[in-house]
């Protein structure tokens, strides 16, 4: 019988198009968990738009400030940047062509060479992923759309894209396979951290370059015109150029300039395959196997592996992550400086520094310890089969963390300390400790964090998704008002911040427990931790809003009012779909006589409130029948958010912990007007100590008509009542 | 010493264990049978306290396996049926990790980790990384890790699955000589002579239901079959009899 033949590049490429389209047809249909394509889909559609609009309007400065020498040495240098950056990024994450990878070990299982994967799929990359080559179709097509070039030109974007992409993915697979051909299996991991290092400098690079093109457009080609003659010799200038010949008016030297970079793209394709066919399989199919790549065995160094100690021996041997968790914060806060705010305002004063600082340590903390349970994902088997509870696991890597993400938030704050204006000793070091204590702090909250979204019993999905991730810098930032704000701004900063710290990592011990069990970890969950998030994100946008109120003035008081209305109902609907995750308690009051003791506390808080001569100034609201409508929705929002979500789950938690239940009601009712007044400092910004007042009486009223009816709604009459009656008295 | 009443386990529509009563005494070695899917890693895991019961209770030495799955792991050693490890960790550091984690000191911990890395054969590879054992070096470092504490109970789960022959002989050597020492073991496999070897009694589980328990003797006659009947055909029998919907064969349960 005869062997069949091996399949050829092109065939492949079109099996691997099509099982990619239909898998990815699949994904569109599925539901539940499984939707992730069409989130990847949409979020892709709206961002390369985004990008189109955002290119072309920066594109447009350029144009109006230079002429087109100037415009084209604009489009080589960012087109450039994004295929540099495409191209590192492949060569140093992709593994795709090594063979220790699960699917390259199914496919050079069939009578595939390697040279055909290789071509094959660097041609279906280019048909099936139009984002791969970093948004350089969209930042083309914004360049034909300025140029006001013929719609000719736009299936001319689409071919340049495609080219380049073919390109980078050639010279991208070529050099993972020089490395696995001429680099020793143990010297190889170091090879891959370079390439890494590489990519996130030139994804970096990237950043900025998009940063100037969009914050300053006309200066940056104004300075590109002088540097003309030089970029016409790098690769973007080849990808600018039959976009550019069209501009100049020129067609047939546009189809030239196209034909030219097809030329390129199909010496990349076999160059490519020749070096993969000179690769062979001898020795390949140990390539990327983490097992072959290991570095040799550590000396014993007689110091006995603790839980805390753990996670440190596994950042430094593991020296891919050991690299990634010093170069990316370093990287990130450079971005930062160097491609927004400037090094001479980052460093002006003694709180930016502070913030710099605690920036880099926030970040270390996302890399570090907030993926530390993917780091558990196949061992945490381990830590659960221990008699030791797993708070006291989870406090000792936090621990441990600490130290790491601590000493380096006060190793960047005392380095840069040096080179500020000078600031008095006292000043420099109550900062040094705040910035010391918050990136301790920031390790135990991630840890909590990331054990509260862990999901190991699912092998497929990542253990900290990308909600987790945000979630956590939102928090996170929380604490650079308590290195910057005034002292009622920092020490309520710091009280929600604490909170918001202690919840989470119960949240996360809870979770933690049952991170194995696939079913437990997707029944929804009603948890304070949810709460402090909307508290955070609520005051955050109220602040946001103040902040603007006082730029605009009078003029826009009434869309700041709108604005501050939508805010609360948004933050109010997600607390009711929380509150829908799990079914009310009963209330231990009927509905009339609630009411009743809901009307009665505003009442008395109204009167009171009176008497102190607090109401009448500032925080009497208008009388319009409007007003009061938009008023009775705001508090039945913000009572959603502060005794639907967090007066409960405070209640119930602290029964949980064996308070008796009228302690634990009048302790949830004592908590949330705590952080009704931190919120309404954090949301307000500069506010009078009146509306403080007033609105501290209002939740008061509402808090204990939750505590004593176990009812929202007589909460909700509470408030409106003490508003009302504050208004009318 | 392990007790399940009612213990029920669903993930989502899936009914992975239903209703399972079952009782291993002090002592006894019980082997858990059934074919793949049939719910054996998740009634381990759900007595390791790994799971969260949707149904019933299990406890072992009177711990709950969920309310109590600290002090439960003081007694308790654990095989997993695949043995993920701290991949930059040596075995030797793993075990003195463990060791430590159930409160020995530092001397005692290296004693112990010592004794296991060479009465298990794992050798000098034992002061190598874990990414570079293969599977039957896994599954050996795993078992010393599961008999560190010198638990009272094991709780095995496909300790010779994947294993070569030489590598399954020693397990189940190992697994013997802890037998022979009194302890109470709870060993889910597929290798059914094995388990006629090993177990005092046997159980067999399908679509997470317990068909039948008892000693091989036991169930030969429950299934009436006559004395030479090997432990495979037995579990082909339970399992198809229900398989195919009747259950009214003799002793069907």
């Amino acid at each position: 019988m005869n062997a069949s033949p091996s399949l050829g590049a092109g065939a492949l490429a079109g099996l691997f198009v099509r099982s990619r389209l239909r898998s990815f047809r699949n994904g569109l249909r599925a539901r539940g968990r499984r939707r992730q394509p069409i989130v990847i889909a949409i979020a892709g559609l709206v961002t390369s738009l985004a990008y189109v609009g955002l290119f072309s309007q920066a594109f447009s400065v350029v144009v109006a400030s230079v002429d087109l020498a100037g415009q084209v040495a604009a489009l080589t240098v960012v087109a450039g940047a994004l295929a540099l950056g495409s191209f590192s990024a492949k060569a140093a994450s992709s593994e795709a062509v090594r063979a220790g990878s699960a699917e390259n070990e199914f496919l050079l299982a069939r009578p595939v060479s390697l040279a055909a994967l290789v071509a094959g799929r660097g041609l279906a990359d280019a048909i099936t992923d139009p984002m791969g080559a970093l948004f350089l179709f969209p930042v083309l097509l914004s360049a034909a759309l300025v140029w006001r070039l013929s719609p000719a030109a736009w299936p001319m974007a689409v071919a340049i894209s495609a080219a380049v992409q073919v390109s980078i993915s050639m010279f991208a697979y070529a050099t993972q396979l020089v490395v696995v051909r001429a680099i020793a299996p143990a010297r190889r991991r170091l090879v891959w951290m370079g390439l890494r290092l590489c990519a996130a400098l030139a994804l970096a690079g990237v950043w900025m370059v998009g940063t100037w093109v969009l914050r300053m457009p006309a200066l940056l080609a104004a300075k590109l015109v002088t540097a003309g003659p030089w970029l016409r010799w790098t690769p973007g200038a080849l990808i600018a150029a039959p976009l550019a010949a069209l501009a100049r008016g020129e067609p047939s030297w546009a189809l030239a300039s196209l034909g030219l970079l097809w030329a390129a793209a199909a010496a990349a394709l076999f160059g490519a395959m020749a070096i993969a066919r000179r690769a062979g399989m001898g020795g390949w199919e140990e390539a990327g196997a983490p097992w072959a790549e290991a570095a040799p065995a550590p000396r014993a160094d007689g110091r006995l592996v603790t839980a805390a100690t753990k996670d440190l021996r596994l950042i430094v041997r593991d020296r891919g992550q050991l690299l990634v968790l010093i170069a990316m914060p370093a990287i990130f806060v450079g971005v930062q400086i160097f491609g927004a705010a400037g090094w001479s305002w980052s460093t002006g004063n003694l709180a930016r520094v502070s913030c710099l600082a605690y920036s880099l340590a926030l970040y270390m903390a996302t890399i570090g310890p907030l993926t530390h349970m993917q780091a558990e994902r196949r061992a945490f088997w381990i830590l659960r089969t221990v008699p030791v509870p797993l708070g006291r696991l989870l406090a000792a890597k936090a621990r441990a963390w600490s130290v790491v993400v601590g000493g380096a938030g006060l190793l960047v704050f005392s380095g840069l300390v040096l080179v500020m204006p000078s600031a008095s000793g006292a000043a420099v070091l109550s900062a040094g400790v705040l910035v010391t204590g918050g990136a301790v702090a920031i390790s135990f909250l991630a840890v909590g964090m990331a054990s509260g979204g862990a999901d190991l019993s699912d092998e497929q999905s990542a253990a900290v998704g990308p909600t987790t991730i945000y979630a956590f810098l939102l928090v996170g930032s929380l604490y650079n008002l308590v290195l910057t704000g005034d002292w009622a701004t920092r020490v309520s900063g710091l009280a929600l911040y604490l909170f918001a710290t202690v919840a989470y990592w119960r949240a996360g011990v809870a979770r933690a427990e049952i991170c194995m069990d696939a079913e437990a970890v997707r029944t929804p969950q009603l948890r304070i931790a949810e709460g402090a998030t909307l508290l955070i994100v609520y005051s955050f946008g109220q602040r946001g809003l103040a902040a603007i109120d006082m730029a605009v003035g009078t003029e826009g008081a009434a869309a700041i009012a709108v604005l501050r209305l939508v805010l609360v109902l948004v933050v109010g609907g997600v607390a009711v779909s929380l509150l829908r995750r799990r079914p009310p308690t009963p209330p231990w009051r009927g509905r009339a006589s609630s009411s009743v003791i809901g009307v009665g506390l505003g009442a008395l808080v109204a009167l009171l409130l009176a008497h102190l001569r607090v109401v009448g100034g500032p925080a009497s609201p208008s009388r319009a029948p409007l007003v009061w409508l938009g008023i009775a929705a705001a508090l039945a929002a913000e009572e959603a958010l502060f005794r639907g979500v967090v007066q409960r789950t405070v209640e119930e938690d602290l029964e949980a912990r064996g308070l008796r239940s009228w302690w634990a009601r009048l302790g949830a009712a004592g908590v949330t007007v705590v952080l009704g007044g931190i919120a309404v400092v954090l949301g307000e910004g500069h506010t009078t100590r009146a509306v403080v007042v007033a609105v501290a009486g209002g939740q008061v009223a509402a808090a204990l008509g939750r505590a004593f009816t176990g009812r929202l709604g007589a909460a909700w009459i509470a408030r409106l009542a003490a508003v009302s009656g504050a208004a009318f008295f | 010493m392990i007790e399940t009443v009612g213990l029920g386990k669903r993930f989502g529509d899936t009914a992975a264990v239903v209703d399972l009563d079952l009782r291993v005494e002090a002592g006894e070695v019980m082997g858990f049978l059934g074919p793949n899917g049939s719910g054996k890693t998740t009634t381990i895991r759900l007595l390791m306290g790994l799971l969260r019961p949707t149904a019933g209770r299990a406890a072992i030495l009177g711990h709950d396996c969920h309310r109590d799955a600290v002090a439960l792991k003081r007694d308790v050693g654990y095989l997993p049926d695949e043995p993920f490890l701290y991949p930059y960790l040596t075995g030797l550091e793993t075990l003195e990790l463990v060791g430590g984690l159930h409160g020995f000191s530092a001397v005692e911990t290296r004693r112990r980790a010592g004794a296991l890395a060479e009465r298990l054969g794992l050798g000098a590879a034992a002061r190598g990384y874990t990414v570079t054992y293969s599977l039957g070096m896994k599954k050996r470092l795993a078992l010393a890790l599961a008999l560190i504490h010198e638990p009272r109970v094991l709780i095995l789960d496909e300790p010779t699955n994947g294993l070569d022959p030489a590598g399954a002989r020693q397990m189940r050597a190992a697994i013997g000589e802890y037998a022979a020492g009194g302890r109470t073991i709870f060993l889910s496999t597929h290798l059914l002579e094995a388990a006629e070897r090993l177990c005092h009694r046997v159980a067999i589980i399908r679509a997470g239901a317990l068909q039948a328990v008892g000693t091989p003797d036991e169930l030969r006659i429950r299934f009436a079959s006559a004395p030479g009947t090997t432990l495979e055909d037995l579990f082909l029998r339970v399992t198809e009899v229900e398989a195919t919907g009747n259950s009214k064969g003799p002793g069907g349960s």
